[in-house]
């Protein structure tokens, strides 16, 4: 390990290489002729960068159209809704009525919260990571020159795509109000004259496929297709935490399929396994639905993790606290989450099995304080930088930690009945899902940013844009705590009036975020238009994608097979030759002329 | 085989790269990228063996169907009564020992990877949990509040109204109403059946409708009560005017 | 036991030759090695994809491990309706084409063109009669009879009142893996019109193997389902 000499941009285009001027000399990004030459291009790569950075649109579309969603809900929020209770008609506070009564702006509030966590869960937040940056990343960072099953990685792509046409038929025929877990009775009772519940659930289940296919193309890649003298312990953090996820969507995804399966053949047949009144159990369904969701939460978060050991390291120019724990604990997490779904249900199963779930949820705190616990003692004594990947990692240390630490309550039987289907609730797994998953993700990207695009973002407007997004997403979600445990119950379009004041603030919190999310969009942009070219390693990172490819990656990635020699994070031995990230810019090593578009 | 990716290691390119020792490209493809390296080609099963685990096969699916048959035999001779689980045991071994000679040997698990072994185990680990903690909650509703095990109205609470048109009235298991439409001349499904006899169709042995008024019949064994372990009564009628199951029907042959 | 490596039969032959057959011919695609780090790869996403089938059919074995604790009585009664004979014969005519498909995975290895395709054959038309025997002497007599899922259930005679539940896991479990049996079929049809054209020998079988692999697995949930729904007393 300690053999290494200031290793970037070594591999990278040299002058007058024999290959120069060919095709797999160039970016991938170099447009291939015409307009509708490239949209061809595009729509039949098979390159995992691409259809990484296809992904990548596709699922930020997502989260826009579900942050709209959340927008409104919190927009109904803003003040309760008053009615004469002797007509039964509004006077004020009901901001969503799309129809006349007070029942109908009820229904379209229910509609869509369900939309929201539809579009967040199904077709935003499972692919978010995975499918862009671990599709752009995973084969680069290991030195592949693409993924074990190019094609069935395209597939994925369209199978979301084809998956998303069946959500929009459902919300085209007005949407749906059962939630996003789909529980029965509801999904197989309401609307029965409607088939929107029928295409949204078949919807779902073909986005499991989709989430399949990413994950066992995954899992082979990491096996099969690592670079020479790239042990498992020199893989980057990154590629563990995705690989840890592509178990879980592997194992788990099945059995939404199946369980969705169940749900049409008894919203569409009443064959009775979920139906009491043939002699079925609606509550299997929540075992059988969390059997996958509880996973697939790990799914969402696993990843998340990922980008932070990278951010943390290479922003802190410093190995990694703990490599083994680190990778493991993810490993240790995809395991223990098939054995904890139960604790979705303390308020539905039987005590027995609540007391199981309970005792075995409070496991899933050890290898996730294991992680927190080594990204702390890595930035002790680290010379730590403060750009805007770091800025996102350290805000995700301290609001997926209150994330973290509530779910410890809703693990335990008795708080969890107190708190169960209340805000508290909401403010749990937000402060996980947007404050882990979200925040890890707008980090990642800043951080591969200049990687995946060749251009350098806009430092100052991007912290701005953190700012906000860590106040706006605070502002949201804190208050919403003490809402839950004050007795504000979820998934409801009106409340008392004394809760109007913390209701506002979320709101206005929410609006807050918005504007924090739309200065990120900003700064993409610009620097899309108009960013400084980036250079190949402009943080001095040390892992494969930073010191052997091109920024952007040339389309086979690499020149020549990396071989590797140390572990991913030896900065503690290069650290001397090199300097602080944001001086550390190499010179250009395209030739004039020669510039990648 | 990296003969045919041809890399320079003294390149300026590469980070001071350890040359391969003893020369042979092994070296560098130590630890995980060896994974696919472990294996000592592909074997080539023999016939022999091949035919050996069909004929096991075969013999071991007689001996589940004979298993099955064992339970009636010592009831009918023995007036034994085996205990439900035998049969469930003995069913599931026996397909459990041939599941084994199918992935060992016609899908070579046993010649293989040990990595693709460790994927098929993962699985079955994972099914267990699944198949396992669901039990545990169903297995124990109602162990520490009763009312958790609630008690449901058997075939239902009624209100459906069923693909064919009909309305099940309230209270009506939907076995109630199926026979009843069979005994209604008015109804398609009787004269449906009424036409098959005529013409001798298949569905001629349809069995003549039961008196299930007190209670349906049941197996040879103790009927079970409803308990508070289950979430449902085992069985049991609570249609308005009609006993609850009667203790031990007889076999089946209540019917007028 | 005899083996063989694909790798180093990559750097024996003359790939580009055009008077090869088509499977010494084939090239790994660029991303691997060779041959043998392909045909590793795809087996490994094989076996993935196999754990994807189990989890999918645990659901129902789950199902019915749930649903026969609460009520024994229905899943006795409902079994009692199916025809053990023709179970079985479909668990022999499954566990037979097994057999011939492991041979034809023996004989690609050989490069046995013409058993391969034989072979293949058999597999093929064991799926046919399996299909037949379900479609003609069991769904067929069970939908004119009324022992169907659920709401559907309009047989007049029931054992018990939750029979109708029990009739759902029985059509639901044996039509997936009925459906599975149609695509194994698909599958084997391709795999024939490869074999017409010598896609597949000692140099290059993994097709061969991965459908073979597949239609295991199919049998495999037959052997759990056989006793399941047709052996109960």
């Amino acid at each position: 390990m300690a053999t290494i000499t200031g290793s970037t941009g070594h591999d990278l285009p040299h002058h007058g290489g024999g290959g120069h001027g060919h095709d797999h000399d160039v970016s991938y990004l170099h447009p291939k002729g015409g307009f509708f030459a490239i949209v061809w291009d595009w729509m039949t790569t098979v390159d995992h960068k691409k259809i990484g950075v296809m992904y990548l649109v596709a699922v930020l579309f997502m989260f826009f159209l579900g942050g709209v969603a959340a927008l409104a809900v919190r927009l109904e929020l803003f003040t309760p809704t008053v009615i004469d209770t002797s007509t039964n008609q509004v006077i004020s506070g009901q901001w969503l009525n799309i129809g006349e009564s007070w029942a109908d702006g009820n229904n379209t509030y229910n509609r869509i919260f369900t939309l929201h966590g539809v579009i967040m869960v199904f077709l935003f937040i499972v692919p978010s990571i995975p499918a862009s940056l671990g599709n752009f990343l995973l084969p680069l960072m290991i030195g592949a020159k693409d993924v074990a099953f190019p094609r069935l990685n395209l597939a994925s792509w369209y199978v979301y795509l084809f998956g998303t046409i069946f959500g929009i038929v459902s919300i085209i025929q007005g949407g749906v109000d059962t939630g996003w877990t789909f529980y029965t009775p509801y999904s197989t009772m309401t609307d029965a004259e409607h088939w929107r519940v029928v295409w949204m659930i078949t919807a779902a289940f073909i986005l499991g496929f989709s989430s399949i296919f990413t994950g066992l193309n995954f899992v082979v890649t990491v096996h099969k297709l690592r670079a020479p003298g790239m042990g498992w312990f020199d893989m980057p953090l990154f590629v563990w935490g995705i690989y840890a996820t592509a178990i879980i969507q592997v194992l788990a995804t099945p059995v939404i399929g199946i369980t969705l399966l169940l749900l049409l053949f008894e919203r569409l047949f009443h064959i009775g396994i979920f139906d009491p009144r043939l002699g079925g159990d609606p509550v299997l369904f929540q075992h059988f639905f969390w059997f996958y969701s509880h996973p697939v939460v790990y799914v969402m978060i696993l990843p998340g993790f990922a980008i932070i050991s990278e951010i943390v390291t290479t922003h802190a120019r410093k190995n990694i606290f703990g490599y083994r724990a680190v990778a493991f604990s993810s490993i240790a997490i995809a395991g223990i989450a098939f054995i904890v779904w139960g604790h979705h249900m303390f308020a539905s199963q039987g005590e027995v099995a609540s007391a199981i779930f309970s005792a075995l949820t409070f496991l899933v705190a050890i290898p996730t304080a294991v992680k927190v616990f080594n990204w702390t003692a890595t930035l002790y004594k680290g010379s730590i930088a403060f750009t805007a990947p770091m800025l996102y990692a350290l805000g995700f240390l301290f609001t997926f930690s209150i994330g973290g630490l509530t779910g410890l309550f809703l693990g335990c039987l008795a708080t969890d009945l107190h708190l169960h289907d209340t805000y508290f609730i909401v403010a749990h797994f937000h402060y996980v899902m947007m404050g882990g998953t979200v925040i890890a993700m707008i980090g990642g990207l800043h951080h591969w940013w200049p990687k995946m695009f060749g251009k350098m973002y806009n430092e100052f407007w991007a912290k701005v844009g953190f700012f906000l997004v860590f106040v706006g997403f605070n502002l949201t979600f804190f208050p919403q705590f003490i809402l839950g445990t004050q007795g504000m119950p979820r998934r409801y379009a009106s409340y008392l009036e004394q809760y109007t004041f913390l209701h506002q603030l979320s709101t206005v919190g929410s609006w807050v975020l918005a504007l924090g999310l739309f200065t990120h969009l900003f700064v993409f942009v610009q620097s899309l238009v108009a960013g400084r070219k980036a250079p190949p390693n402009p943080w001095g990172s040390l892992t494969l994608e930073w010191t052997h490819a091109a920024s952007p990656p040339i389309e086979h990635n690499f020149h020549h097979e990396p071989i590797v020699t140390h572990g991913p994070y030896p900065y503690d031995d290069v650290l001397p030759a090199q300097t602080r990230p944001g001086e550390f810019i190499l010179p250009d090593p395209l030739p004039a002329g020669k510039k990648a578009h | 085989m990296a003969h045919s990716k041809p890399h320079d290691p003294n390149a300026p390119g590469h980070p001071s790269v350890a040359a391969p020792q003893n020369g042979t490209e092994l070296d560098v493809y130590p630890a995980g990228a060896a994974d696919s390296h472990h294996h000592h080609g592909h074997t080539i099963v023999p016939p022999s063996t091949l035919l050996a685990v069909l004929m096991a096969l075969l013999a071991l699916t007689v001996l589940t169907w004979g298993a099955s048959q064992v339970e009636t035999f010592v009831a009918t001779m023995f007036n034994v009564v085996l205990p439900d689980w035998v049969n469930v045991f003995v069913a599931l071994s026996i397909a459990v020992i041939k599941t084994t000679l199918v992935v060992m040997f016609f899908m070579q698990l046993r010649y293989d990877n040990p990595l693709n072994t460790m994927v098929f185990l993962f699985t079955m680990v994972t099914v267990l949990f699944f198949l396992g903690f669901t039990m545990i909650d169903l297995g124990t509703r109602g162990t520490v509040d009763r009312f958790k095990a609630a008690y449901v109205v058997d075939g239902g609470t009624g209100g459906i109204v069923l693909p064919s048109g009909s309305a099940v009235g309230a209270n009506t298991p939907i076995t109630v109403h199926a026979r009843r439409e069979a005994e209604n001349p008015e109804s398609p499904k009787h004269q449906y059946l009424h036409h098959a006899e005529e013409h001798a169709a298949p569905v001629a042995a349809v069995p003549p409708a039961r008196d299930i008024s007190q209670g349906f019949p049941v197996g040879p064994y103790a009927p079970e009560q409803s308990s508070p372990q289950k979430s449902r009564p085992v069985r049991g009628l609570t249609l308005p005017g009609l006993a609850p199951a009667a203790a031990g029907g007889d076999h089946g042959h209540n019917h007028h | 036991m005899a083996t063989i490596d694909l790798g180093h039969a990559a750097t024996h032959q003359r790939p580009d030759d055009p008077s090869l057959p088509p499977y010494k011919r084939y090239r790994a695609a660029a991303h691997y090695r060779d041959r043998d780090h392909e045909f590793d790869a795809v087996k490994m996403g094989v076996w993935l994809f196999l754990a994807t089938e189990i989890l999918l059919f645990s659901g129902f074995f789950v199902g019915y491990a749930v649903m026969r604790m609460l009520h024994p009585e229905a899943f006795r009664a409902g079994s009692h309706h199916l025809d053990w004979q023709w179970g079985l014969t479909n668990t022999v005519v499954l566990l037979v084409s097994s057999y011939t498909v492991a041979c034809a995975v023996r004989n690609a290895q050989l490069g046995q063109q013409k058993l391969l395709k034989t072979n293949i054959l058999i597999t093929m038309a064991c799926g046919f009669v399996f299909l037949a025997i379900k479609f003609i002497f069991e769904y067929s007599k069970k939908y004119r009879e009324g022992l169907l899922p659920g709401w559907f259930y309009s047989y007049p005679a029931a054992g018990d009142p939750y029979e109708p539940m029990w009739w759902g896991i029985y059509w639901g479990a044996t039509g997936i893996h009925a459906l599975h049996v149609t695509v194994g079929i698909g599958l084997f049809m391709w795999l024939f019109s490869g074999a017409l054209r010598q896609k597949y020998g000692p140099e290059h079988y993994t097709a061969v193997e991965g459908v073979g692999l597949y239609w295991h697995i199919v049998d495999i949930v037959w052997i759990f389902l056989f006793p399941m729904l047709y052996l109960i007393h």
